[in-house]
């Protein structure tokens, strides 16, 4: 069985009236949903304020969680509807209340068996730290800064200071039909995980990350992220999760070693 | 919090609420003691409960004080109520620039001594402000007032001196929604901005004001920051045959991609604005058609990127690989059967 330690903590920080980021994690305990389709955790920064942001991130968490669950395909197609569903009912959600400006970043992982599966839209980060190497951002942020990077405009160290940098390309809820990226790969023991909103990775470093969530507990890292954040002033809200993955199924790790023609030999050879 | 006319703030007295922006609620009252009309501005209040965010904030806007000047719409100072913060501002009657520039007609003939008039006034505002050592880092047209006899103040002083602090600018909340039409190539690409920020602006804001357009368009924010950091300015008179070629290239000075090639001081722009007889204009032009392009000019411009996922690729591929092979099959096959004579 894939076994994950994880912790979360989402708080509205010392500048912001109210807290418009929402974080969601299941680790569910039926084994056969596990095996299926693992965990999921979902980090979202909601866009519109006056009360319309926390509700596009909360709404898009609870709605992308449960669609991912209820939905019978496979996980990677499972979180493309679940996103494609989020995003349609804060879409309906901002007409039905008229905050046209309602919308949210989203980014999730599900950690299956011996794989992981990301959606992802806007600028909230998930990034990987594995033993012996350097740390990864898996997403690209759908910012203007970001596109002013892949232009050879800006440089990457600017990022954090640009006075346009919280300007997003794409978000969830502000069109009846989003693009995500989408990303996947192999999860090996001692993998962790780390998701958070700007309100982190602005003020905090990736290398800072990295020695955060190598030396500490989910717990302790996510309470120490969140500390360097306020300690650094960030005037947003602040979100971190990090997921430490203590074990991989065999079953999954043998499966995913071996190709679809193997698939098929091994099915057909199985006694029914 | 939403103010009533009528209701007392400290010393003042509520007369109407002037606007809404994304930053803060702005309301005219009654200053009686000064018998005087004043601007009172309340920050939103998402912004404010730092309470390093808040010292910044006043410290910033003591300087604002300090700007006496006038071409500058004064901060007169700080006041507090019921917890909140409000700065009070010199009232200033009239409309903001940009109205000024959408209602004008176009290509009238007096738009060059009007020019030299806005640049001068505003142009001294900035040139005081800069022995201050303050830039303003954010001027555009919404950020002028131009009265109903005419004179120019630079507002938002105070404010854009917190952008130049680290950490204070105001997310999702601040200005900079728009696009960036007045913003330097130095700005775009993450540097501070200095005196020769304001150059810019300034000059991008004569240049729209003489030409009735900015030399950088596009709706797409991305496209208008790539122009300003790539793409040589058209000289003015390509939209406006009659502009006098000495205040032309004052303003073309302004607008250099490279900051070490614009004017290096506001005053140095003002003096030539003043006394455009004594420009050198063919040294301007010179200096200015040798300004190299932008050499990034259309390499930045993006690749189109190929959405095809892999296992689409692999089945195309496959399915070619067969069709080759049943070419090459028919053909030997053909050839096999091909009658001997």
């Amino acid at each position: 069985m894939t076994l994950v330690e994880h912790a979360g903590i989402s708080e509205q920080g010392n500048v912001r009236a109210k807290n418009d980021d929402s974080i969601g994690f299941t680790v569910p305990t039926d084994p056969a949903v596990l095996a299926r389709k693992g965990c999921l955790f979902v980090v979202a920064d909601g866009v519109g304020g006056h009360g319309a942001g926390d509700v596009a991130s909360h709404e898009a968490v609870k709605v992308l969680t449960e669609t991912y669950y209820a939905s019978r395909s496979k996980p990677e197609r499972s979180l493309k509807t679940a996103l494609g569903r989020a995003n349609i009912h804060v879409f309906d959600l901002g007409v039905a209340t008229n905050r046209f400006n309602m919308s949210t970043t989203v980014s999730a992982i599900a950690i299956v068996g011996s794989r992981f599966f990301i959606v992802h839209v806007g600028d909230s980060r998930i990034y990987r730290v594995r033993q012996n190497t350097e740390i990864v951002q898996l997403t690209t942020d759908h910012s203007e800064v970001a596109e002013l990077v892949r232009m050879n405009i800006l440089s990457p160290d600017k990022v954090r200071n640009h006075p346009r940098r919280s300007l997003i390309t794409r978000s969830v809820g502000s069109q009846t039909i989003v693009h995500p990226m989408v990303a996947s790969g192999e999860v090996v023991v001692g993998d962790k995980f780390v998701m958070c909103t700007d309100g982190i990775w602005e003020p905090v470093q990736d290398n800072e990350f990295s020695d955060i969530v190598r030396a500490q507990s989910p717990q302790d890292a996510c309470k120490s992220l969140i500390g360097l954040g306020l300690e650094r002033q960030s005037t947003d809200n602040l979100s971190a999760m990090v997921v430490h993955v203590t074990d991989v199924a065999e079953d999954a790790v043998r499966n995913s070693q071996v190709g679809w023609w193997g698939k098929i030999l091994l099915a057909l050879s199985r006694p029914n | 919090m939403d103010l009533e006319p009528g209701q007392k703030i400290g010393q003042y007295t509520v007369v109407k609420r002037l606007g809404q922006g994304g930053m803060s609620r702005v309301y005219l009252a009654d200053d009686t003691p000064n018998d005087r009309q004043v601007v009172l501005k309340f920050p939103n209040q998402d912004m404010m409960g730092d309470v390093a965010t808040h010292e910044r904030f006043t410290r910033e806007v003591k300087i604002g004080q300090l700007l006496n000047h006038p071409h500058i719409q004064q901060l007169y100072e700080l006041g507090y109520e019921r917890n909140l913060e409000y700065i009070v501002l010199e009232y200033v009657p009239g409309g903001p620039m940009r109205f000024m520039l959408r209602d004008k007609k176009h290509h009238d003939p007096d738009d060059f001594a009007h020019a030299i008039d806005l640049g001068l006034q505003i142009g001294s505002a900035l040139e005081y402000a800069h022995t201050h050592h303050v830039a303003h880092r954010d001027l555009k047209p919404e950020n002028v007032i131009v009265t109903p006899d005419n004179q120019a103040k630079v507002m938002d002083f105070g404010i854009a001196l917190l952008k130049g602090a680290r950490r204070v600018t105001w997310g999702p909340l601040s200005n900079q929604v728009g696009t960036p039409d007045y913003m330097s190539p130095e700005q775009i690409q993450g540097g501070r901005g200095d005196a020769r920020t304001d150059i810019y602006a300034l000059g991008m804001i004569l240049y729209e004001f003489i030409a009735g357009k900015l030399p950088y368009n596009g709706d797409n924010a991305l496209a208008v920051m790539n122009q300003h950091v790539n793409v040589k300015a058209q000289p003015i008179h390509n939209f406006r045959k009659d502009v006098p070629l000495a205040l032309e290239e004052v303003i073309m000075k302004a607008i250099r991609l490279n900051p070490q090639d614009r004017w290096q001081k506001m005053s140095d722009m003002v003096a030539a604005l003043r006394e455009l007889d004594k420009v050198d204009v063919d040294a301007l032009r010179t200096e200015r058609e040798a300004e190299p392009d932008g050499g990034r000019a259309g390499k930045a411009a993006s690749r189109l990127p190929l959405h095809v996922n892999r296992g689409t690729l692999l089945v195309a591929v496959v399915l070619c690989a067969i069709i080759i092979g049943l070419i090459v099959v028919a053909g030997l096959v053909g050839h096999h059967h091909s009658p001997l004579h």
